[in-house]
């Protein structure tokens, strides 16, 4: 029963990371507190759902969560949060809050405001080790979490662009000097932390078996929740915190029977946190002040 | 190599560059030298297109520049030491270095290079996989050079080289640049520190509030009284 329920937390944490990273990186580089990322994510579930309706191959359903989230990135960074650049950071917020309101009712607006599920022929069947149930669904999730965190890891840590992206992150106008081009190094971060949000949303579609408009309301703020744990601007800090949340929500109830809404543990682990290491929200609010 | 022509530059309101000409030969070394707010470091960000500038001309090998952005003018040859070495602190030495050569992309020229470079800043092959950020503030200004260095430029320029360091090493950094210049690389300098600058510059211009009041020499600057006293306090 615990092994079984630690594998269903690290498996829906595995899933935040993808989220969480994601933000992590843009507020690395920009300052930026992306609360539209959840939108690239709602957007990513719809193209991968539609995708497989269609063509019904998981494959291309995830190539296309994945486009779907690149694109829908790229353009909230060239023509929102880049003419914003210049002012305080709070207006760019401002702006994320309204364009993740936008995103969602347009995918109201286009698909309904129903919940929409996958064709019965995805992920059939389970597999039994020991005590532990492993639905196929969840491999898949796991196996893919696994498979775009392993990624993050190689091109952040072991590339050319990763390395000139730290010194982005780090100071710009000195970046320039060196020949960087940090406007397309910022573009192609954006485009690579949308396309795993776009991702994240159709594995979360596809483990739930439900997509619909507002399913990006509870990642939106659980996803800022992890970031202040993990640091702010720190993708690796992003990725604990989000094990760490997954971890509590599932043992929490599944074991310990907690008596509070699955969603509310997220800012009480944050909270608690925050009162022993409180770098993370020191962070956010130097980063708010510039 | 590089030409200015009445260059305006303000912040905000405030005029920072009020028309300023200088030129620089191929295989020279030139001083800018000013006091502090003399609007030296806002001369050098416009060449290098980290400052906007309002109007004027910026040519580089006779091609103007002043529409490039900055990492297009620093591939053309442009390499830039900041104020106060601005090496990145969370990236480790070696790292730093790499990115110095970020247009570079044959990994034997890049290997070269270093060897090069750590010929030149022993120290600096000692600390190689530290972060930057833990050295000391005269490695950070030597790293800060060596990182310029590796993009092979065409024209160095050195801001406040000589800026808070302790005496002995300002010796050790001019002495690197003299060795520079030596080897053929073009060089502008923004100094406080004149008597230093002079000793190593074939040119000098002096600049005061935005404008350059003389243009001179070694020997100028330590033969105009006016100067001596106002640069050199002698």
């Amino acid at each position: 029963m615990l092994i079984q329920q630690i594998v269903n937390g690290l498996t829906i944490g595995g899933v935040y990371a993808l989220i969480a990273m994601g933000l992590a990186m843009v507020y690395g580089i920009l300052r930026i507190i992306h609360v539209a990322h959840a939108g690239v994510y709602v957007v990513g579930a719809y193209a991968g759902l539609y995708t497989y309706i269609l063509t019904h191959s998981f494959i291309l359903s995830i190539v296309s969560s994945m486009a779907a989230g690149a694109i829908i990135g790229i353009l909230i960074q060239k023509y929102v949060y880049f003419p914003l650049i210049k002012h305080s950071p709070i207006i760019s917020l401002i702006a994320s809050i309204g364009l993740f309101i936008s995103i969602e009712e347009s995918m109201r607006l286009i698909f309904g405001p129903y919940i929409k599920s996958f064709p019965k022929d995805l992920f059939k069947g389970e597999y039994h080790l020991g005590s532990v149930v492993i639905g196929q669904s969840q491999l898949v999730v796991v196996f893919l979490s696994v498979a775009a965190i392993a990624l993050i890891w190689y091109v952040t840590q072991k590339t050319r662009f990763g390395l000139a992206l730290k010194a982005v992150s780090q100071d710009i106008d000195t970046a320039e000097t060196l020949s960087i081009d940090s406007k397309k190094i910022i573009s192609i971060a954006f485009a690579f932390g949308s396309a795993l949000a776009g991702l994240a949303g159709l594995l979360v579609g596809a483990y739930f078996n439900s997509v619909f408009s507002s399913m990006g309301d509870v990642p939106a703020y659980k996803a800022l929740a992890i970031i202040v744990v993990g640091g702010m601007g720190n993708i690796w800090g992003a990725f604990a915190a989000s094990l760490a949340v997954g971890l509590i929500e599932t043992l929490s109830i599944g074991v310990l029977n907690v008596p509070l809404p699955r969603n509310s543990l997220a800012f009480i682990f944050m909270i608690i946190v925050l009162l022993f290491k409180p770098e993370g929200i020191a962070g956010l609010f130097k980063g708010l002040g510039k | 190599m590089l030409k200015v022509k009445n260059l305006f530059v303000s912040y905000n309101e405030i005029k920072a560059i009020n028309g300023v000409s200088i030129e620089i030969a191929k295989g020279e070394c030139v001083a800018v030298v000013g006091a502090n707010g003399a609007g030296k470091s806002t001369l050098l960000k416009s060449i290098i297109g980290i400052k906007d500038i309002k109007s004027g001309l910026i040519l580089f090998e006779e091609k103007d520049i002043v529409r490039l952005p900055a990492h297009k003018r620093a591939s053309l040859g442009i390499s830039f030491v900041p104020e106060g070495a601005k090496v990145f602190p969370k990236i480790s030495v070696l790292g730093n270095l790499i990115l110095g050569a970020y247009k570079e992309k044959d990994k034997t020229v890049i290997k070269k290079r270093m060897e090069d470079i750590f010929s030149l800043f022993p120290r600096l092959k000692e600390r190689v996989n530290q972060t930057a950020g833990t050295l000391s503030g005269g490695e950070r200004q030597m790293l800060s050079m060596a990182r310029a260095l590796m993009g092979s430029p065409k024209l160095l320029m050195i801001d406040e080289i000589s800026l808070g360091l302790m005496p002995k090493l300002v010796d050790t950094v001019f002495e690197v640049v003299e060795n520079l210049k030596k080897r053929g690389i073009t060089i502008l300098l923004s100094e406080q520190n004149a008597h230093k600058a002079a000793e190593i510059s074939d040119k000098i211009y002096i600049l005061e509030l935005g404008k350059i009041i003389k243009e001179t020499d070694k020997n100028g600057i330590l033969n105009d009284p006016k100067i001596r006293k106002a640069y050199l306090g002698m």
